[in-house]
Order: C-alpha cells, then sequence, then structure tokens
C-alpha cells in the first residue's frame, strides 16, 4: 500500500466514524507528514505502511483516544475512494499526479496555519478548517474560470470553423450565381465578363476559406496561450510562496541527550 | 506488557520528551522507537488526545528539506500533569522494587 492509497483509505475509516471534517484532515496531514519523513529516511511507502499497522487500527486507536470503544471493520472497498479523486486532479490537462493533488491542499493549508502561532489545537483547528474551505472556494471559482474559458475557446473555435463552412458554401453559392450572372451577361457583352465573373468568385471563395482557417489557427493558439497560463494559477500551491529563515536541520534522533539523562529523570 | 498500562507509559514518556523540547510527530516517534518496540501508528493518537486535553500546543515550522512539520510544545498544564505523573510513576516503581527485592514489612 503506497502513501495515497492508506490516506484514502484511512480516510475513508474516519469519515464513517461521524468526525468533524477539520479533525479528519488534520490527522491525515500528520499521517501524511510522516510519510513524508519516512521517505526523507529513505524508507519505501510499504516499510512506513507497516509500521504504522492498518489503517483500521489506526482509525480504532484515534477512536479509542476520542472516548469511544468501537470495532473498526476491516474491509474497505477500494472502488469507494477511487471515484472522488478525478474532481481534484482534471487528467486532461495533466496537474501533476493524483498525491500532489491531495498534497496541494495540505501544502496551502499548512502556509495558513503557519500563521497561527503557538495557539491552542481547538482555535488552529477551526481556523484551518476556515482555511480549507477558502482554498476549496478559491480552486472552485479557479475551476469556474478554467471551464468558462475553455468554454469561450471551443465556442471561438467552432465559430471558426463554422464560418469556415459558410465561406465555403456561400462560395460555391457565389460561382453558381457567378455563373448565370455570367451567362445572362454574356447576351449583352463578350465572352471575357463570364471569364471575370468566375475568376471573381473564386477568389471570393479563397478569401472566405482563408478567413475561416485563419480563425481557427488563432482560436488554437488563443486556446493555448489560455490552458498556459491557467496551469500557471492552478500550480501555484507548488511554489514557494512564503520564505522562511532557513533553519537548522533538526536530528531525528538526539540519542545521547535522551538516552541516559532523561531515564534519570524519569526514574529519580 | 497490558496495552492499557504500556499506553500510559508511553504517554508519560511523550510528554516527558516534549518537555526537554519542542517536537514533531515523527523525531518523537523515532525517539521512542529507539528505546521500545511500538506501534508507530498509535503514537499520533496519544499526540492528539494530549493536545486536545491542552497539555500541547502545536505549531507548524516550515522545513527547509520538506513540508512543514507539526511541532508539539508543553503547556504549563502539560507540565505540571508530567509532574503528576511522574510522582505516581516513581512511587509505583519504588513499590514494585522493593517487592521484587523481597523486602517485606512485617
Amino acid at each position: 500500500m503506497n502513501k495515497l492509497e492508506y490516506l484514502n483509505q484511512l480516510e475513508t475509516i474516519l469519515k464513517k466514524q461521524h468526525l468533524d471534517k477539520a479533525d479528519i484532515d488534520d490527522i491525515i496531514r500528520d499521517y501524511a507528514e510522516f510519510f513524508e519523513e519516512g521517505r526523507r529516511q529513505g524508507e519505501s511507502d510499504q516499510e512506513i505502511a507497516a509500521k504504522l499497522g492498518s489503517p483500521e487500527l489506526i482509525a480504532q486507536q484515534i477512536m479509542e483516544e476520542n472516548g469511544y470503544k468501537v470495532a473498526i471493520t476491516p474491509a474497505v472497498p477500494k472502488a469507494e475512494f477511487e471515484f472522488k479523486l478525478p474532481k481534484f486532479k482534471m487528467p486532461k490537462f495533466g496537474f501533476g499526479n493524483k498525491e500532489e493533488a491531495s498534497e496541494d491542499g495540505n501544502s496551502a493549508e499548512e502556509k495558513r496555519e503557519k500563521k497561527i502561532y503557538n495557539k491552542p489545537e481547538s482555535k488552529k483547528g477551526a481556523l484551518g478548517c476556515l482555511g480549507s474551505g477558502l482554498l476549496l472556494l478559491m480552486k472552485f471559482f479557479v475551476l469556474l474560470v478554467v471551464g468558462g474559458t475553455l468554454a469561450a475557446v471551443f465556442g471561438l473555435a467552432a465559430v471558426g470553423v463554422g464560418c469556415a463552412f459558410i465561406g465555403l458554401l456561400c462560395g460555391f453559392g457565389a460561382v453558381i450565381l457567378g455563373f448565370f450572372a455570367a451567362s445572362m451577361a454574356a447576351h449583352f457583352m463578350t465572352l471575357p465578363v463570364t471569364v471575370f465573373a468566375i475568376a471573381l468568385c473564386i477568389a471570393l471563395l479563397a478569401l472566405i476559406v482563408c478567413l475561416g482557417a485563419l480563425m481557427l489557427m488563432l482560436m488554437g493558439w488563443c486556446g493555448k496561450v489560455f490552458l498556459q497560463i491557467l496551469r500557471y494559477i492552478l500550480d501555484w500551491p507548488h511554489k514557494p510562496v512564503i520564505v522562511t529563515v532557513p533553519q537548522a536541520e533538526m536530528p531525528i534522533m538526539c540519542e545521547e541527550a535522551v538516552s541516559q539523562e532523561e531515564e534519570g529523570e524519569l526514574y529519580e | 506488557m497490558n496495552t492499557q498500562f504500556r499506553k500510559g507509559i508511553i504517554e508519560m514518556c511523550i510528554l516527558a520528551l516534549i518537555a526537554r523540547k519542542d517536537m514533531y510527530g515523527y523525531e518523537i516517534v523515532q525517539n521512542i522507537a529507539y528505546y521500545t518496540e511500538i506501534n508507530e501508528g498509535t503514537v499520533y493518537p496519544i499526540l492528539r488526545r494530549l493536545t486536545q486535553e491542552e497539555y500541547f500546543v502545536t505549531y507548524l515550522k516550515e522545513s527547509t528539506v520538506g513540508p512543514a512539520r507539526k511541532y508539539y510544545h508543553i503547556t504549563e498544564k502539560g507540565a505540571a500533569y508530567l509532574g503528576a505523573l511522574k510522582l505516581d510513576w516513581k512511587e509505583f516503581s519504588n513499590m514494585v522494587e522493593e517487592i521484587l527485592r523481597g523486602e517485606t514489612h512485617e
């Protein structure tokens, strides 16, 4: 089980336990952090997951710590949590993989939460919830903009195609009309007029077709540029928005310090 | 060992570790795992409860090598609770040791 599968499974189980959304997010954040730290130590997701124990066990532990006695059923149908993801990731445009999409939310939320230094957990939870809500709202709006723009682009492209077709039809019509006109005119004038009329119609047809094609190309280019811009906007949580003062890396283990000293403190 | 009993001890150890310096979850888990076999997943639920009981406050700190880490900082309430736990522990362990040494009170 990799990180994403593990966290999804845990989230699915926790959702069944009537926990607050903010609490669930917080728990998932904690375990996501644990996975990241483990990865940094060169452990595989499988090793980390094995050390953590099953998601059911974790959920059970959490509920017990909350004062509930529950037995969590281990069966988690996979289909249930695989369905939710496509909402966020928009596979068509390649906005990162699933995992990045879920971490987006986390990292942005962390940045929000970071401002609330040294506040009690409960307050931070509420604000974190607000933060994630805002983020969701923002993403919703961004998606609205994306959807709207895409619709506009495709609409315009369709107009371009339409123009080209109408241009073709008009051109043919004009050619036929030109023939009639030219044949009628031929009664009064000499041959060169017919030739002139046909030439004019063909020119007109070519002009309209070219215009339609040009419009299509323009639409394609506009769409590409829009997509790039929107992709940049949607990707912003990946970029280091908050620059913090670099700090020395904390040692994972402070073996010497902890070992004897702490024991002495505890026992004596 | 009885899980309930063990959990109580782990809880005290977590408080004692964080009382010395602020730590993040993985660091705490690694520190405890250094001394004893522990199901690493069970530390977070304990951290959560102790935070809910206002023994800890948490804050996020950007890390230079990865995502932000949630640090745990002991509160006065937590320090007081740890003090009480330590007293209990000392009393308890003294009692056990005395019995194991075979001392009897006539």
